[in-house]
């Protein structure tokens, strides 16, 4: 028997894992930041389940911080992303290699 | 032991204040020398001063501060004065003041007199640190201050490579001999639990304390104090740096290299008598030591040619003279030889100065003669001085090496005193022949024709001290002459115990007197006789080569002891520092560049490609949990 909790923690890990591979594989910077949200957004289910299951409102109030810094995460790197395509007329990841070592 | 509270401390901040005010004001001449002067001066006046207040068996103390503390040692910076330490407070002050002053005019046409006068005043302050110290740490503190401050003035004129190797010579073997001091220091921590110096004095009259040391604690202790005076006080084996350090002004040899801090060994015997006199087998060594050390000295005297290096091996023999008296078991005969010998060296170094001012910096006895019409005022200090350290009747010298000698001859006997007696013969001899030399017959160089007479200011502390040579004898008269012995009262009542006292009779001590007496005399005019036309043609035999080249002592210890430490020096650093540390820090440098270099491999540049590692790390911490 298959409870609530399991299946949204079990939908909260295909979105993270779903984000991951989304993030490692695409080549294009815009949809490798759409990995990373759809990653923060499985951590977001995780944390308002876990606070459902402790019966306190630390994990939504949690949650509150974790969609505030991806929101200015994704002004910040949307905003890099239009100067970085306007400079060199393209978004792909792996050309972008100035911190070799 | 009736102690006094007074405050001494002022008696050593005034010259620390001359030298700081010399060292940071540049002042001008005659200023920096008139201020150090004036320094010396008001030290001088607060001695005096503390010194009415003295009487036998009073001691003033200045209780001071807690300097620092560990453990249960406790070292405090206080002061104490006795009888005995006021009468060298007085020479120490009383004598540097007239060199001081000396010195203000010697150094006015120096290139940076200031320098030499914060020095000089520095050294005072040393040296009263290092006699009014109660604490054997104090006393260490104004032993290697007075160490620093010789260093600093032998190297004086430091353009010259001669000079400054000579400072260096004297600094390093003065180190070796403080290594003896440390260590006594060390042994009366570990086992007196003190330092002060009347504590260990109380502690050793304890014999209940004593049965719980081991025997080996106290002959010890003695020899490393030994060891130390023979670097300070130069006798055999340190005394090779006195005769080079006569590279220093002139005043500096009179303050410090005959006056003051070559006798500190001297003092601080004096001050631990209580603890040598029971150690019978060092105080033979001390004996021995200081006899060979009189005569090695008084030999190589008698062929040098430079004044200077004549006077200085005649302060290494007379030191001797004062540690034979120590090993003889008479300390008063040796401290009245201190300050006797304080006032007629300084001045024969002093006039010696004035002569070679006089002769534009040549020191070659050879190419003096007939200064006697040139600098008369000279002429009769030297003579002064020569009188009186040969020991002619009823000056300074006669007095203090008639009881020297007497002491031998009591608890040595014959064959110490017989050496100790060619010792003193042969210093009439040498003092008289550079006497000979530099004021009889006639100029013998250009230089010497034209010699002129010092300034006043340099003539007026050759007079006191030329009146100070002839009547500080008088101190002290013989017993067999008059029965109030004024000197032996006043130093004895610093201690709290008896002298053991066991007088000759009267005849023996007439027959030394005179023998010592005559034979001074003898000596006296076979060097004028033989050495007033000039210097006589030598013929150079090994005997003559061996004095003329100090017995190649230096060239021995540069042979068997500099060279190997040096080899020794070398091989660490090509060894040890080169390969060792060097090429161990270039090793491991070179493994942090080629790890470096193996790990760069990941740094790719590509966001992607980090976030794939921080995922198989994290699968790796996980992977690790779960087998935990």
């Amino acid at each position: 028997m298959i409870s609530q909790a399991h299946l949204i923690l079990l939908v909260a890990v295909i979105l993270f894992s779903v984000g991951t591979v989304t993030f490692l594989t695409k080549r294009n910077a815009v949809v490798a930041l759409m990995g990373i949200e759809l990653m923060l957004n499985g951590i977001n289910l995780v944390l308002l389940q876990a606070g459902q299951l402790h019966g306190n409102a630390e994990g939504s109030s949690l949650m509150l911080f974790v969609v505030l810094v991806a929101a200015a995460e994704a002004a910040l790197a949307l905003s890099i992303f239009v100067i970085l395509f306007r400079k060199n007329g393209m978004l792909i990841l792996e050309n972008y290699r100035s911190m070799k070592g | 032991m009736n102690i006094v509270e007074a405050s001494l401390v002022w008696i050593i901040l005034i010259p620390l204040f001359g030298s700081i005010v010399n060292g940071l004001f540049r002042l001008k001449s005659p200023f920096n020398g008139l201020i150090a002067t004036a320094a010396c001066f008001a030290s001088f006046v607060l001695s005096l001063l503390a010194f009415l207040k003295l009487s036998p068996g009073t001691l003033l103390v200045d209780p001071g501060y807690l300097w620092f503390q560990a453990g249960h040692v406790q070292v405090n910076m206080s002061f104490e004065l006795s009888s005995f330490m006021g009468t060298m407070l007085l020479v120490i002050t009383g004598v540097g003041t007239l060199i001081h002053l000396y010195a203000t005019s010697y150094m006015s046409h120096d290139k940076s007199p200031w320098r030499f006068f914060s020095y000089l005043n520095l050294f005072v302050t040393a040296m009263l640190v290092l006699a009014l110290s109660r604490d054997l740490v104090g006393v260490f503190l104004g032993w290697e201050g007075v160490g620093v401050c010789s260093y600093l003035l032998i190297g004086y004129w430091f353009e010259e490579d001669a000079n400054t190797k000579a400072g260096m010579k004297a600094f390093i073997t003065n180190r070796i001999g403080d290594l003896g001091f440390l260590f006594a220091l060390f042994l009366a921590l570990a086992f007196f639990g003190t330092s002060q110096v009347s504590e260990i004095l109380t502690w050793i009259a304890d014999p209940s304390k004593l049965a719980e040391i081991p025997t080996w604690v106290m002959p010890a202790f003695a020899l490393g104090i030994f060891w130390a005076a023979t670097g300070k006080s130069a006798q055999l084996p340190l005394y090779v740096w006195l005769p080079d350090a006569m590279a220093g002004p002139t005043p500096v040899s009179a303050l410090i290299h005959a006056a003051t801090m070559v006798t500190s060994g001297i003092l601080v015997f004096v001050r631990l008598w209580p603890l040598f006199s029971t150690q019978a087998q060092v105080l033979d060594l001390v004996f021995w030591v200081a006899i060979a050390t009189a005569l090695l000295a008084a030999l190589i005297a008698i062929t040098q040619r430079d004044l200077k290096k004549v006077l200085a091996y005649s302060t290494v023999s007379q030191l001797g003279f004062m540690f034979a008296a120590l090993g003889a078991g008479a300390p008063v005969a040796a401290f009245f030889h201190v300050v006797t010998h304080a006032c007629f060296k300084a001045l024969l170094f002093l006039t010696a100065g004035s002569v070679i001012h006089g002769m534009h910096d040549h020191k070659d006895i050879f190419e003096m003669g007939g200064l006697r019409k040139k600098m008369p005022w000279s002429h009769i200090a030297y003579l002064v001085g020569c009188v009186a350290i040969a020991g002619f009747p009823f000056t300074a010298g006669f007095f203090s090496k008639d009881i020297i000698l007497a002491k031998v001859f009591e608890s040595k006997g014959l064959l110490g005193y017989s050496m100790l007696l060619i010792a003193a013969l042969l210093t009439s001899f040498y003092m008289f022949r550079s006497y000979a030399l530099t004021f009889l017959g006639n100029p013998r160089t250009e230089h010497a024709e034209h010699a002129h007479e010092s300034a006043p200011m340099i003539l007026v502390p050759l007079m006191v001290l030329s009146a100070l040579s002839l009547l500080v004898g008088f101190l002290e008269v013989p017993h067999i002459w008059w029965h109030v012995q004024n000197f032996s009262t006043w130093v004895e009542g610093s201690w709290s115990f008896e002298l053991v006292e066991g007088h000759l009779s009267v005849a023996t001590e007439w027959m030394l007197m005179s023998i010592a007496t005559v034979g001074s005399l003898a000596a006296a005019f076979f060097a004028i006789k033989k050495y007033s036309a000039g210097p006589v043609a030598t013929n150079e035999n090994t005997a003559w080569k061996l004095s003329f080249n100090k017995f190649y002592v230096d060239e021995v210890y540069s042979r068997f002891i500099v060279q190997p430490f040096r080899r020794l020096g070398v091989a660490l650093s090509t060894c040890v520092d080169e390969k060792g540390i060097n090429g161990g820090l270039h090793g491991s440098f070179g493994l942090y560049r080629i790890s470096g270099q193996l790990l760069s491999v990941f740094q790719t540049g590509s966001v992607q490609s980090y976030a794939l590692f921080m995922v198989f790390g994290l699968l790796l911490i996980w992977g690790l949990l779960q087998l935990c």
